[in-house]
């Protein structure tokens, strides 16, 4: 299964979930912000979220600036 | 009494907001906040990358602060308008700042894109704080306009000195009046084109058909200026007690007999003791290092043994800071320190004020009449580094009509034109033999002057011993 997340394209080798993709890559726990094909997926959605083929994953966080 | 400053339904005792970039800790912004009683703190938006390991900024923002996230980075409307959706999602409210911005060339908002994104997040619900200008092409003429050389003029009227101050055509500025208003300074126009609000108006006719009246009137409003010294009296000054030694208002007459005569000057350039002569002129311009730019460039040509010729506000910090002195002769290299020393000269020649550029120009006239060479082969070099408005453009077009390269730190107003962008910066090689060269960077506009003077000389079998390499 391929994927593009955050502009990369990323092959991920079995089936799963938003939740355990987060997980398994390293991605800090809180403060993400979470979007798979131009919708916003809320933080209770991510452990029912199947990630599909060709699914365009924006994960993004705030960080200083302005 | 009550001093809030209300947005979006929400009443701010403090009117600062406070950005959190560029502190050196999470901790360091939490007492910087704390400490300023800032109640609108910004954030920005980043796609997360795991490997790098980021603080939750969130986190030490305490919850009386009203958070204002960007746009950074959007290039569109939609983009704008997506990444405000995440961010309220993200839990940041629902304040927005929106920056749409599609040119990279000068990081100017996108009018068009950014009133539409704010017309559909106004319409779900967000405090929209849009980051625009009314018009780009009119912001960046206001910008120009009310930052550049004024500055000088500004600063020189809110001392207080002035009795009288008389601008030319180039001095209608925006806030002249206000800091001259401050000082009871009486400020007379003369151009017909040009008047300032509050200011008197000696109009004098440019064409000089009014040449019989000039003397009459010059005798006005000298007249005026001492009648303002009366009225002036209790109106406080600041003269800093600070003077600096220069040597100014050289003439193309001046050099050339200082140097022994046009040949003797064209045979230091041929030896290599004097690397290729640069016109530094133009504005003072605060979008980059306000006169800095200017030194810093400066510090370069000269330790390349480049001899600098300057006028009009690019002079006053070369002026402030001694390079226009003797005592600078120590920045350039040991040839060229040498022959200025027997020469008694400055290492930046000072040749008048900002419509003297003709002076340069005679001087590398006189260069190329004694060589027999055209100046566009000579390693001569225009830079305005700070430049800032039409007229500047102007100035460095003029030198480059004699085939000289023009250098700047500032990008030329030409944005809104591709064919006028590569008109300036690379299709008049062909027509005039030279071109308009911008970097931002002031270190590497030098080394770029120095390695194409360099250029020039190799062309012309012209040996350079010290400090070839850039």
């Amino acid at each position: 299964m391929h994927c593009t997340i955050n502009g990369k394209p990323v092959a991920i080798p079995t089936r799963m979930t938003l939740g355990d993709y987060l997980e398994s890559s390293g991605f800090p726990k809180q403060g993400l912000v979470v979007e798979r094909n131009g919708a916003i997926v809320g933080l209770g959605e991510w452990s029912t979220t199947q990630l599909e083929d060709n699914d365009h994953v924006e994960i993004i966080t705030f960080v200083a600036g302005g | 009494m009550s001093d809030t400053l209300t947005i979006g339904g929400r009443a701010l005792a403090s009117r600062l907001f406070l950005g959190t970039g560029k502190f050196a800790s999470n901790d360091l912004m939490a007492k910087a906040i704390a400490a300023s009683g800032a109640e609108v703190v910004t954030v920005a938006i980043r796609r997360v990358n795991p490997e790098a390991g980021q603080d939750n900024i969130l986190a030490p923002i305490p919850s009386r602060c009203q958070l204002l996230p960007n746009t950074s980075g959007a290039r569109t409307a939609a983009e704008a308008v997506r990444i405000a959706r995440l961010a309220r999602s993200g839990g940041c409210g629902n304040w927005i700042k929106i920056e749409v911005v599609n040119d990279n060339r000068y990081l100017l908002p996108d009018n068009q894109e950014t009133i539409e994104a704010t017309r559909i997040l106004a319409a779900e619900g967000f405090i929209v704080l849009p980051y625009m200008s009314p018009d780009l092409e009119a912001a960046r003429r206001l910008a120009a306009a009310g930052a550049a050389a004024v500055m000088g003029a500004e600063l020189a009227l809110a001392t207080g000195a002035l009795d009288l101050w008389v601008a030319d055509f180039q001095d209608i500025f925006p806030s002249i009046m206000d800091v001259a208003n401050c000082r009871k300074t009486l400020v007379v126009t003369t151009s017909d084109s040009c008047h300032l609000p509050g200011a008197h108006h000696h109009g004098f006719d440019h064409e000089h058909l009014s040449l019989d009246q000039a003397e009459r009137m010059a005798g006005e409003i000298v007249q005026a200026g001492i009648e303002r010294f009366a009225i002036r009296r209790h109106v406080k000054r600041f003269i800093p007690n600070v003077s600096v030694e220069a040597e100014i208002g050289f003439s193309v007459e001046n050099v050339l007999e200082a140097f022994g005569g046009a040949e003797a000057l064209a045979r230091h350039l041929r030896e290599g003791t004097i690397a290729g002569l640069v016109n530094l002129v133009g504005c003072s311009n605060p979008k980059v290092l306000y006169e800095g730019t200017v030194l810093a460039v400066t510090d370069i040509l000269l330790a390349h043994d480049v001899l600098v010729l300057t006028n009009g506000c690019a002079s006053f910090p070369l002026l402030k800071l001694g390079y226009c002195h003797g005592a600078a002769r120590g920045k350039t290299g040991q040839g060229l320190q040498r022959l200025l020393t027997d020469l008694d000269l400055p290492p930046v020649l000072h040749m008048g004020e900002c419509l003297d550029n003709a002076r340069a120009s005679g001087l590398f006239k006189a260069v190329s009449q004694a060589t027999g060479l055209a100046l566009s082969r000579l390693p001569f070099a225009f830079a305005s580094p700070e430049w800032s408005n039409e007229k500047g453009l102007g100035a460095a077009l003029s030198f480059r009509l004699m085939g000289i390269d023009s250098y700047h730190c500032v990008e030329a107003a030409v944005g809104g034109s591709e064919n006028v962008r590569r008109f300036l910066e690379e299709e008049t090689r062909q027509t005039l033999g030279s071109v308009m060269v911008t970097i931002p960077q002031p270190e590497e506009l030098a080394r770029r002057i120095v390695r194409d003077l360099h250029g020039k000389r190799r062309t012309l079998g012209w040996k350079h011993s010290t400090q070839e390499a850039v």
